[in-house]
């Protein structure tokens, strides 16, 4: 059976990028949608929506019944469920199954073995894959007395994890054993809001690591192929900030090392579709330790697509269709070209501690040019609601080289212009600019170490900032002012300036 | 036209003058006019939308102004973000007159942004220290902590655990 309609269970930059693929493919597609998004631009870039219930996540895109009933109302054949939400929600994916619905992604039994990640970890271990110490199993109701005398045990620094999670929700670095309790509460609270499950585990934490991860890709006749690396080292408190590919650690060696330790975990659990290994790497050993495997399409997947050619939701798509892989190992290595690399654009304010800060934006101009790509799930007038994540979209740059793709990237963001809400779009700029990022010799403390420089107040340009300021205002002033002492009108027409004067001052 | 430009706490005195189809803009370094200003001649032609292309000293720049919710501007020069606030006599004065620059008395902590209070770390009547988290915010599944701008007593305290709040609600007073 042929897919034909699908909807996309998701909202944001990634509903937007599945859509335009399915465009391209001449397949339907319906969008999903809470209150607050009723005038997102994901709604637009789909031929049909379907409202899911109110804005709060909890009662609209992770509620699997709603979701369902909106593919059963539309007629859709498939799901594709983005990241994040419902994506690797193996009883979503389930239900979909149960619906005669087409879940893009992988089998939900593969999924409950690699989603959750103590299970992965056992799973990767029986593979003969080495991972990072830690518990096998979440923490359970009542077992945190245990759980801090396993802590002691493999010793601190720890990582606590939501068992159910990624994107850095539900994750913090314990250093000292007194905040334990603490941390474990944060990291469970954080972990129902996003994923509506408390469960947490313990790991080392390796210190000075790098976090790099490998794309795989399986179809449903047992053939799977790797897809080269995402270095995802540039990390805000777990959450990644700049993605590249290739890393500027590995080699042609260790790459098809890793790449192979990550097709044999996938096919140990006969994986299918597109999927992530993601490793700690020691930046001074090279020695990697398997992590966790995201059982979905990666924010940073662009990255790869960039330097494969290759449009990874069109592969999803035709494998769950039942389509062989296009390409062998061979094909992915002779293909591998150039250099890409992502920056996220957050709704946030990085002088003010990444304070998210959603709102109208009045104006949004995305940068163009040789070799930039956007993602984007917003445009002018849009309105950053307060209920979901603050990423509002990707700039991602491909060169020939990892430093035309940086210089590239600079002056993409340099284009990129949001106004209305506060955006890092300078902050990712002087990430760009750190010397250890230039010279690619980083690890998942590059941010931390950086702060300082990060957030410097530079006033280079202070003076015809000030200037521009001053003018502006000047020429506001004298536009206000006459209006005022204008006799010669009718009553009705000063009534009526004066009530458009009034909205102009309470903006 | 005169303007107080507060940069960064610090106050400049800015004068433009308008000079047929450009401008003279004469940059103090304090408030009141001193010995050796900066004198910009700018060429300056509007964009669409608050934006403006400046031509200084033969420097082209584009300069994209946002203005806050809390009246701050926000002027974009050359992927820079300059941010100021831009005060005539009047709002200078009344500015001076409600004592907004210092943190002498009583300081109002507001939520930044709609969400919910999730930990509240202080009662009514504790002594607080500079910097000491005060009230646990969630919005946009992450917690924001709030922190007391300055040492003293909590004088009231609003916030409670679970509420969700709105964008500028009083939840700490701190005296």
């Amino acid at each position: 059976m042929s897919i034909r309609k699908i909807l996309i269970a998701n909202r944001g930059e990634i509903a937007v990028r599945v859509a335009r693929t399915c465009r391209e493919m001449g397949i339907k597609t319906v969008a999903v949608y809470s209150d607050a998004d009723r005038a997102a631009v994901h709604v637009r870039a789909c031929d049909e929506a379907v409202r899911i219930g109110p804005s709060a996540s909890r009662e609209s895109y992770l509620v699997i019944e709603n979701v369902i009933a909106a593919a059963r109302k539309t007629g859709a054949d498939a799901i594709h469920p983005g990241y994040g939400f419902l994506s690797e929600n193996a009883r979503f994916a389930q239900a979909c199954t149960d619906a005669g619905i087409n879940f893009i992604g992988p089998l939900p039994e593969a999924m409950v073995e690699m989603g959750e990640k103590t299970r992965a970890r056992r799973k990767a271990i029986e593979a003969g894959v080495p991972v990072v110490p830690g518990m096998k199993e979440p923490i359970k109701e009542g077992g945190e007395a245990e759980a801090k005398k396993f802590a002691l045990g493999i010793g601190y620094p720890i990582m606590l994890k939501a068992a159910a999670g990624g994107g850095g929700k539900g994750m913090r670095l314990v250093i000292d054993p007194k905040d334990f309790d603490a941390s474990l509460a944060t990291a469970q609270r954080e972990a129902v809001g996003a994923f509506n499950d408390a469960r947490v585990y313990i790991e080392k934490a390796i210190t000075r690591p790098r976090h790099i991860e490998i794309q795989i890709f399986a179809d449903k006749h047992g053939n799977c192929i790797w897809l080269g690396e995402r270095e995802c080292s540039v990390q805000r408190r777990h959450q990644k900030v700049i993605e590249e590919t290739p890393s500027a650690i590995i080699t042609p060696e260790l790459r098809a090392q890793m790449g192979e330790v990550a097709v044999k975990a996938a096919l140990a659990v006969d994986y299918v579709g597109a999927g992530t290994c993601e490793f700690l790497v020691d930046g001074n050993t090279k020695s990697f330790y398997f992590l966790e495997m995201n059982t979905r399409l990666q924010v940073e997947h662009p990255v790869t697509e960039l330097c494969t050619g290759a449009d990874l939701v069109r592969w999803q798509i035709d494998i769950a269709d039942g389509a062989r892989l296009p390409w062998t190992q061979a094909d992915v290595l002779r293909n591998l070209r150039g250099h890409a690399i992502e920056a996220r654009i957050y709704a946030e304010d990085p002088a003010k501690n990444f304070l998210p800060s959603p709102g109208v934006i009045s104006e949004l101009r995305l940068a163009d040019g040789p070799g930039v790509r956007n993602d984007c799930g917003v445009e002018s007038g849009s309105e950053v609601p307060r209920y979901y994540d603050p990423m509002i979209g990707k700039l991602a740059c491909w060169a020939d080289t990892r430093e035309h793709a940086i210089a590239r990237l600079r002056r993409a963001l340099g284009e990129t212009v949001v106004k209305g809400i506060t955006t890092n779009t300078e902050y990712l700029k002087r990430v760009l600019e750190l010397e250890e990022f230039a010279r690619g010799d980083y690890d998942t403390s590059l941010l931390a170490r950086g702060q300082e420089r990060l957030l410097a107040e530079d006033t280079k340009d202070l003076d015809i900032a000030i200037a521009a300021a001053a003018i502006w205002q000047l020429e506001q002033d004298q536009r206000a002012a006459p209006k005022l002492q204008d006799a010669d009108d009718s009553a009705w027409a000063k009534a009526g300036r004066l009530a458009q004067m009034r909205k102009g001052f309470s903006r | 036209m005169r303007y107080h430009a507060i940069v960064g706490g610090e106050e400049q005195l800015v004068e433009v003058t308008p000079l047929g189809t450009t401008y003279r803009v004469v940059i103090h370094a304090g408030p009141k006019e001193g010995p050796n200003p900066r004198v910009l001649e700018v060429d300056a032609v509007h964009l669409a939308g608050a934006a403006l292309s400046l031509v200084v000293n033969g420097r082209s720049a584009r300069c994209d102004i946002d203005r806050g919710k809390d009246g701050a501007l926000s002027v974009l020069v050359n992927a820079r973000v300059q941010k100021l606030e831009l005060l005539d006599e009047r709002k200078l004065r009344l500015r001076q007159a409600t004592g907004k620059f210092s943190l002498e008395g009583p300081q109002r902590i507001d939520a930044p942004m709609p969400g919910k209070v999730v930990r509240v770390l202080v009662k009514a009547g504790d002594e607080v220290t500079e910097g000491q988290a005060l009230v646990v915010v969630e919005a946009m599944k992450m917690e924001n902590e709030l922190k007391s701008p300055k040492a003293g007593k909590v004088l009231e305290l609003l916030a409670v655990e679970g509420a969700a709040v709105e964008a500028g609600a009083k939840l700490v007073v701190i005296g």
